[in-house]
């Protein structure tokens, strides 16, 4: 058995239920098991090593990060569709904030993807704007954006007082530069 | 955060739970598939097939997930290299365990390369001795998937669909450009003259026949396929006497253009994911930038440089809506990043001093390359230089182009004057750009680099990118 068949096995074995639930809380439960499936292939055929188990984790939450968005993304006929992925039922308004509370759970698919991928990013991998604008694919701004709505989504739905506020600023690129 | 932070914590650890002995997790279907993309296959070019020219910063590998190859070595190319052929797309076996690589093997860091020759000219090939020899051994053309270990594989010619070039390629399906040969000066409006084949690559067969038509006359070269929406969609840029068009290319129908760009320039390009494209429009004291959707729904200005005259090159994206852009100055081109949502433009700092020679960014690598003085450069996200190699041709610093796919790249190198001889000899480089190592494909076995012939090379799923 080759090194990356062992630690593939090891990874598989040791962290699948949390890989799955991950992803479960990203893309919801029907399309978890796919994308887990594909972010592992993809991580391991690219050759690259790991210093251990959770650094492989930490690498493979980030590939079926990307694949959600990039799904999402390349599904352009339907994109108006896949915005508002698994539409349960329309995001309450503002008369029935009060009235309606539901569990996270519930809450998770009524956001965009986009939404969902940036706040799962936040609070699941504690990630920072910049770094979930990189495994995203997104801008920063766009990030704090759609973070901030879905914290604001969230709230409206369970009943939380989040700050919606996501302030963090880093530059636009890896090469820094000063203003024009 | 602790309200949200703690719901999203309780949520993860009860399905992380509830999932952690879930069956469906096919641990066997991951390792196969994994294999089938690390190992070497069909191809048996012979003691390797490949030279490699460099490896730089190939880092130490802890854990279990390491390489298990290591470095790439050092091999000396064959004069007679063995390669699989399959005579047609339709001839490709299954590519699960019999261990032949089909299209279908195909996924990110993979290229479709075809080699093509004028088969009314003779044309000659630089023997190992330094001497010239007639080559006749191989087809005319060759369609050759390139797999990220440098291996090529055979898939059929472009001659067997009376294509003159390759388009786009998703494993699954290629599309060519079939064109009566009469692109310079001819006014485009005929439909018949520009076709655009899909072909599925399971069973070869051309599945449709696109006749794209243009609601305006363009003068120069004929439209340049430039990026994808979708399958029956494409983005193409038009050129006329006077400026570049993008334009959405609606198979059957009449194209829309979405941005024009100063002729000479043509500093315009599609956006990553095809949603949008970016056109600067700097002609005759205008310095807009302007940005539209491809399905054109939207165009609008997003800038003005305030430039005089310059000369820009787009030189990447970063994001979905920050592009890169060089302008030229005094002492050689500045790098800008423009937020396209806001119009706000940044100075970018690079690691090499200023020159004319521009540089291109691949926002999937987050890497820099650049061609000065026949010598081709990589440059990783932080700015560190990843590896750099000998891309002239001959006397002449010819920049090369480069074509990106997954964490690989592809450097056409440009001919090049040997034994005194001039003997343009298109030299193909595949570059890791994760390792910085550097490898030569080996086509001597095929006619393309003779100076009658030539090498187009994409990547895997050009529509998409």
């Amino acid at each position: 058995m080759a090194r990356w068949e062992s630690a593939l096995h090891e990874l598989a074995s040791q962290r699948r239920g949390r890989l799955l639930g991950f992803a479960s809380m990203l893309a919801g439960p029907s399309d978890a098991e796919d994308l887990v499936q594909e972010a592992i292939v993809a991580t391991f055929s690219r050759g690259r090593g790991f210093d251990d188990v959770a650094q492989a984790e930490a690498y493979v939450r980030k590939a079926i990060a990307s694949r959600y968005v990039d799904r999402v993304r390349s599904q352009s006929a339907d994109r108006r569709r896949a915005e508002r992925v698994a539409p349960v039922e329309a995001v309450p308004d503002a008369s029935e904030q009060v009235a309606v509370r539901v569990t996270l759970r519930e809450a998770l698919p009524h956001l965009s993807a986009r939404e969902r991928a940036c706040v799962t990013l936040r609070y699941l991998s504690e990630m920072s704007v910049r770094e979930t604008a990189q495994a995203l694919g997104l801008s920063e701004g766009a990030v704090k954006r759609y973070t901030s709505d879905g914290i604001r989504a969230l709230n409206a739905l369970i009943g939380t007082d989040e700050p919606e506020d996501v302030g963090e600023t880093a530059a636009v690129v890896s090469m820094k530069g000063g203003a024009r | 955060m602790s309200g949200l932070k703690g719901m999203f914590d309780d949520e993860f650890r009860d399905l992380s739970a509830s999932l952690r002995d879930a069956p469906e997790f096919d641990e066997l279907a991951a390792v196969r598939s994994v294999r089938r993309r690390r190992t070497t296959r069909t191809m048996t070019v012979a003691a390797g097939g490949v030279l490699a020219m460099a490896a730089v910063g190939v880092g130490a590998l802890a854990w279990g997930g390491g390489s298990d190859g290591g470095p790439a070595t050092s091999v000396s190319p064959s004069p007679t290299p063995s390669v699989s052929a399959s005579p047609s797309a339709s001839a490709s076996a299954s590519p699960t365990d019999d261990g032949v690589v089909t299209s279908a093997d195909a996924t990110d860091g993979w290229f479709l390369l075809s080699v093509q020759v004028d088969q009314d000219a003779p044309y000659f090939e630089v023997d190992l001795g330094g001497g010239i020899e007639p080559v006749g051994s191989r087809a005319t053309d060759a369609l050759l998937m390139v797999s990220p270990d440098g291996e090529l594989t055979e898939i059929g010619t472009l001659d067997q669909y009376d294509a003159s070039r390759l388009v786009g390629w998703t494993g699954e399906q290629m599309w060519l450009d079939q064109d009566n040969g009469q692109y310079f000066y001819a006014v485009l409006e005929d439909t018949e003259q520009n076709r655009l084949l899909t072909v599925d690559l399971e069973s070869g067969q051309v599945i449709s026949q696109a006749h794209p038509s243009y609601d305006e006359s363009y003068a120069i070269g004929g439209p340049q396929w430039v990026g994808g929406v979708s399958a029956s969609e494409f983005v193409v840029g038009l050129p006329t006497s006077e400026s570049w068009g993008i334009a959405r290319a609606s198979m059957g129908s009449v194209s829309s253009v979405l941005c024009h760009s100063f002729a000479l320039l043509a500093a315009m390009s599609v956006s990553p994911s095809g949603d949008s494209v970016v056109c600067f429009n700097v002609d005759a004291g205008r310095s807009s930038v302007e940005m539209a959707a491809t399905d054109g729904s939207y165009v609008r200005e997003v800038a003005d440089l305030q430039s005089n005259w310059p000369t820009v090159v787009v030189v990447g994206w970063v994001d979905e809506t920050t592009v890169l852009f060089a302008e030229s100055g005094d002492e050689g081109f500045g790098y800008f990043a423009l937020d396209l949502e806001t119009g706000s433009i940044e100075v970018v700092a690079v690691p090499w001093a200023a020159s004319y020679a521009v540089a291109t960014y691949d926002n999937e690598s987050e890497t820099y390359v650049r061609s000065e003085g026949g010598i081709t450069e990589f440059y990783g996200a932080e700015g560190t230089l990843l590896t750099s190699f000998d891309c002239s041709a001959g006397d002449y610093a010819v920049v090369p182009a480069v074509v990106y796919s997954g964490s690989k790249a592809i450097v056409k190198c440009a001919g090049a004057v040997s034994e005194g001889i001039d003997h343009p000899r298109e030299s193909v480089v595949l570059v890791d750009l994760e390792t910085g190592a550097v490898q030569l494909l080996d086509l001597v076995g095929y006619p393309a680099p003779a100076h009658n012939a030539w090498i187009d090379v994409i990547p895997f799923d050009v529509p998409e990118r």
